[in-house]
């Protein structure tokens, strides 16, 4: 079977080193689950900066066989729709897959925009924040939790679907495979290579600024209980 | 805004009531449609008169009920592009819920709409809304403006004030039977989690976490009681769970949940930026730890220096009377 994952390198972060997105990691592991069982081809894909490419190798170390990274100057500060228009371009660009899979959300932006909305551009059914998935003759069957619900969920494929973190452990790398992946040459396509139009590469959200909002004032030191008990009292805070 | 008039509430549900945060999405619809004198419509997947009836009482002046079942992700995002197609709304709100964020992206990718995703607030500015929403960093706020229409936003549960109801408050009731292609997903069951409640903490309102100075298992059992007492979850750092003492669902933190509650009491936790960035947007943060350097001193709105095993049940004894508990 073809598959293809999609990834993503989450920003540096006072003290938390740029990764591969933690939801990511068990995605790729869902993933490497399938190709183990059913045999086929496992490609992983980002749009990120030069240095994204790191998260790829981590990737091909894991056992993907190939990667694609789409960077590009111009994309840089693309919102979730734009991102989501050239993975579904770089996608379509690699051929047709049966399973796309990624991580459910980023841990920088947690949005969980991006993979519904590369499901709906390359007209995929989604089975979204699974935590557990399996394959049988063409049907995806996933588990999610849906508070107070657990669901269970599916459809035929192919299809896209999403992978909340914690889902699985990840494998890691074993040696050989490092050193296979440290030399992996991995294609860079920019977005002309793509085929988009330029409209389509406009976010259609702006950030209009940023501010410290007002709020209550940090940093007020109480020395007793009752004093805490009174406070949140008068903060409206208890129930 | 040319022809797109009222703002919609999607109204997700849960045994057959509207979600909570369907009724604070509510509150921002009313203040949006107030300045336009455009109405509230809410779309639910229900035909029990209650839900319509909560709807109603919560602000919305027009019910669109769909057949229960064509709700989720596919047949959801067929179903609410046909009757935005139809009654063109101005704005769109869809609770940041599993279900909702996959709609909202679902919509976003089909129809090319822009998304302002995980707001606090949504402000007229002239003919644009201003939408709200923390920085990624999560020490700032933002203001984001989308360009497209209709506009898409979505709300954390309890990220908006929940409005007041209104007991009498009726509106008008309209029946939609969209005609659907045969989908190829299908719901296989669904069943009620077990102590579901004990780890819901992106919903909760008030949660009592615990970090490396609550030290084992045992010392969690006293954040349990103060959380019982408070009617709320426990929560923990990534260390606490690292180390075993609690599990996994109770992480907060950028590599755990996402927490808005309206209160957050931190015991023994130092305040690392990867636990802040989980719960910083928190209306009113107490902080209890013997180290007067934790970090956490610098984002807590209240600070006791002391040690937890003391200060915790003292609490816990007090609450239990204030509380009548």
């Amino acid at each position: 079977m073809e598959i293809l994952v999609l990834v993503k390198q989450t920003k540096e972060w006072e003290g938390l080193p740029a990764m591969l997105n933690p939801a990511d990691q068990n995605a790729l592991e869902a993933a490497l689950q399938m190709k183990d069982r059913f045999g086929g081809k496992l490609t992983v894909l980002t749009m990120g900066p030069a240095g994204a490419e790191s998260i790829l190798k981590e990737c091909l170390a894991r056992g993907a066989d190939s990667a694609v990274l789409v960077q590009d100057d111009a994309l840089a500060g693309s919102d979730t729709l734009v991102t989501a228009r050239v993975l579904a371009a770089a996608a379509k660009k690699l051929g047709a897959f049966d399973l796309v899979i990624a991580g459910a959300q980023s841990i920088d932006g947690a949005t969980g925009q991006v993979g519904p909305k590369v499901a709906a551009l390359l007209g995929l059914p989604i089975l979204a924040y699974a935590r557990e998935l399996s394959l049988e003759e063409n049907i995806l069957k996933i588990v999610r939790d849906n508070n107070p619900l657990t669901e269970t969920w599916q459809t035929r494929l192919p299809a896209l679907c999403t992978v909340v973190q914690g889902a699985n452990k990840p494998r890691s790398a074993i040696l050989k495979n490092k050193l296979a992946a440290n030399r992996a040459q991995i294609p860079v396509w920019t977005a002309a290579d793509l085929g988009l139009e330029a409209s389509a590469l406009v976010s259609p959200s702006t950030v209009a600024g940023a501010w410290k909002p007002q709020k209550a004032a940090v940093g007020t030191k109480l020395t007793s209980v009752k004093e805490l008990v009174k406070v949140l009292m008068e903060q409206k805070v208890l129930s | 805004m040319e022809n797109f008039r009222d703002v919609w509430v999607i109204a997700e549900t849960v045994d057959g009531q509207p979600r909570r945060v369907a009724l604070e999405l509510l509150g921002l619809a009313r203040k949006l449609a107030k300045e336009k004198a455009w109405r509230v419509t809410a779309v639910v997947p229900e035909d029990n008169l209650e839900a319509v009836r909560i709807l109603m009482a919560y602000g919305a002046d027009l019910v669109l009920q769909v057949p229960a079942g064509q709700f989720h992700a596919d047949a959801g995002a067929l179903v609410i592009e046909g009757l935005m197609e139809k009654y063109k709304p101005a704005v769109v709100l869809i609770g940041s819920t599993p279900e909702g964020r996959t709609l909202a992206g679902l919509l976003s990718g089909k129809l090319g709409l822009g998304v302002a995703a995980d707001v606090r607030n949504g402000l007229w500015n002239g003919e644009q809304i201003l939408w709200l929403r923390p920085a990624f960093d999560g020490k700032a706020m933002a203001t984001v403006s989308i360009a497209s229409l209709p506009q898409l936003a979505t709300a954390r549960p309890g990220a908006l004030p929940l409005p007041q109801q209104q007991a009498g408050r009726t509106g008008e009731l309209r029946t939609e039977t969209p005609a659907l292609p045969e989908l190829r997903t299908l719901l296989v069951e669904a069943m009620r989690t077990p102590r579901a409640e004990d780890t819901n903490l992106e919903e909760a309102r008030i949660i009592v976490s615990g970090g490396r100075g609550v030290g084992s298992p045992k010392g969690f059992e006293q954040l349990y009681e103060l959380a019982a007492v408070l009617g709320g979850v426990v929560g923990a750092s990534r260390v606490a769970v690292d180390e075993g003492w609690i599990s996994y669902d109770h992480q907060v933190g950028v590599t755990g949940k996402t927490v808005a509650p309206k209160l957050y009491i931190a015991c023994g936790i130092s305040g690392a930026a990867p636990h802040v960035g989980g719960m910083g947007n928190s209306d009113v943060i107490v902080a209890i730890n013997s180290d007067p350097q934790a970090p956490i001193f610098e984002i807590a709105h209240y600070g006791i220096v002391g040690d937890l095993n003391q200060v915790v049940p003292e609490l816990t004894k007090e609450l239990k009377e204030i509380l009548h508990k």
